[in-house]
């Protein structure tokens, strides 16, 4: 579905968001190899700062959330999740480009990511019948109920992410179109300014829910048994 | 354009309208009770603004998804 009017990657056989994400994809495995060379411990150079602080916040979240040796394992996926999703919602702004991520077949496959990746991990970090279990807290005559409505949950976790990037994307598109018709040379800067804000907000909105969802599926048990372990350390005091 | 078409485009406006509506609630109260908490403790303002940004932009995609419905059925009509 073609719909702008000036494409300047454009392969005739291949949608073009799909000949845009290849061409981001290219720009930032180059600009990663180029300040991945002669790598100092105070880097001179600004944007390898701003990416190092970048990269330490992520970390930091992690720590917070999943705690220090999971959080190793999964911050090149959520870091590189980030940064991709920043510069596919970010490439919108250049003319001539297409923005991968307002059409819904990239936000559909990155969510279905996520989405594998946090019933991946609640599996191989709890054992399959733990995490099954998982499914099946609350009191025991209330299971028939719980179990179909958490199914249905967990898919709604598919659509609400990729609707949420999708909608926010489109819809910024959508607000520059029209103010195109309504003062063309000066509003449509406004618009930018919403697409360019939106675009870190929701990059960032959905990596942390990525994050939330792989700590909820990875922490439930151990939290549990980790409780009952501190009540049986705590001292008897005597009041005598 | 006849009453039917009139009718049929009602449709998407409602969508948004009341989309817009509950979302505009859900981030008042956020940002609300956000800003309460800043007020009390001005230390953790970073966490809390981050929390902020998060709980606003989870309200904020109920009514997105009202949006995506309304160009979905303007571009049936």
């Amino acid at each position: 579905m073609q719909e702008h009017g000036l494409v300047i990657f454009h392969i005739p056989g291949i949608p073009d968001f799909i000949t845009n994400t290849w061409v981001v994809m290219a720009i930032i495995l180059f600009v990663a190899y180029k300040l991945s060379q002669n790598l100092d411990l105070f880097p001179k150079n600004k944007f390898l700062l701003a990416i190092e602080s970048l990269y330490k916040f992520f970390k930091d979240l992690l720590n917070q959330t999943l705690g220090k040796e999971k959080a190793k394992k999964f911050l090149p996926y959520f870091f590189a999740l980030f940064i991709f999703i920043l510069c596919m919602n970010l490439w919108g702004l250049i003319p001539g480009a297409v923005q991968p991520t307002s059409n819904i077949n990239t936000t559909l496959a990155l969510a279905i990511l996520s989405f594998i990746l946090y019933h991946a991990s609640g599996i191989k970090f709890q054992g399959i019948i733990n995490y099954i279990k998982h499914f099946l807290s609350g009191p025991k005559w209330l299971i028939p109920l719980m179990l179909p409505v958490e199914i249905i949950s967990h898919f709604a976790r598919i659509i609400s992410l990729s609707f949420r990037l999708f909608g926010n994307m489109f819809g910024d598109e959508m607000i520059v179109l029209i103010l195109f018709t309504i003062f063309p040379l000066v509003l449509p800067l406004l618009g930018m300014l919403i697409v360019f804000g939106n675009s870190f907000l929701q990059a960032f909105i959905f990596v942390m829910l990525s994050i939330i969802y792989v700590a909820l599926a990875v922490h439930h048990h151990h939290e549990e048994k980790e409780k009952e372990k501190e009540k049986e350390n705590v001292p008897d005091i005597d009041l005598a | 354009m006849d009453i039917g078409t009139g009718i049929a485009i009602l449709g998407p406006a409602l969508a948004v309208g009341l989309a817009g509506a509950g979302a505009g609630v859900g981030i008042g109260l956020a940002g609300k009770g956000s800003l309460e908490a800043m007020a009390r403790n001005p230390n953790m303002y970073s966490k809390i603004q981050t929390n902020m940004l998060i709980a606003a932009a989870l309200a904020e995609s109920v009514a997105i998804y009202g949006l995506v419905i309304a160009f979905i059925l303007l571009g049936k009509i």
